[in-house]
């Protein structure tokens, strides 16, 4: 069963897809580690981390309101 | 249907039992397409290319700025189990706003860029000018698709 995507997303859509997806990402990087499948781990874990700067970002303009 | 619809191709419930795609170690794009055709599911063995029933390939925007032919990678596909399904996800795509990118973008197919099988298709919800501003599909939170047990 396909997914709804979002077409030019809002802020809000971005940061709820961040957090699924890292959580996606944790979970793929871990099946890979296994496998010792360590490019795939390197690409899936730049990624996330791009994705966790996004939230900590967020996280930074949340802080300071 | 509405902008943001995600279908898959009845071609792709075949090619997958038939191990023609591989979603996490294979290459995958998001390519663009004009209003000249309208996509379903039943659109007769959709490729990127020549050798199938349907070559969407051929209704392609016009490539430039920030769009080259064949369009965008998804990059990192992932395939894990989650609550008893199989979910299908990768890297969001996303074009930056160039006065030179295609300007009559209605449909993004996603094919296989091994062997040129389309997977399925999102719908845009109209024809969008990538020329005017950025431009990004972002999948659901859920993922692109996911594979489970019939009830």
């Amino acid at each position: 069963m396909p997914y709804k995507a979002s077409i030019n997303p809002t802020a809000d859509q971005k940061a709820l897809r961040n957090i699924a997806r890292i959580k996606t990402l944790r979970a793929a990087i871990e099946k890979h580690a296994v496998r010792g499948n360590t490019e795939k781990v390197a690409e899936l874990q730049a990624e996330h981390d791009r994705r966790m700067e996004d939230v900590q970002a967020l996280k930074a303009e949340l802080d300071a309101l | 249907m509405a902008a943001g619809d995600v279908v898959f191709f009845d071609q792709w419930l075949a090619d997958v039992q038939e191990a023609l795609h591989d979603h996490e170690a294979g290459s995958f794009n998001l390519g663009l397409i004009t209003n000249a055709v309208t996509p379903s599911a039943t659109t007769s063995d959709p490729r990127w290319g020549a050798g199938g029933g349907t070559n969407l390939s051929t209704s392609q925007v016009t490539p430039g700025g920030n769009y080259s032919s064949g369009g965008p990678s998804i990059a990192n596909p992932t395939v894990t189990l989650t609550g008893g399904a199989g979910v299908w996800d990768a890297d969001d795509v996303a074009i930056a706003q160039n006065a030179s990118n295609p300007a009559t973008a209605r449909w993004g197919i996603i094919y296989n860029a091994g062997n040129n099988r389309c997977v399925g298709f999102v719908d845009l919800g109209g024809v969008i000018d990538l020329s005017a501003g950025d431009f990004s599909v972002t999948w659901n939170a859920s993922g692109i698709e996911s594979l489970n047990q019939a009830a």
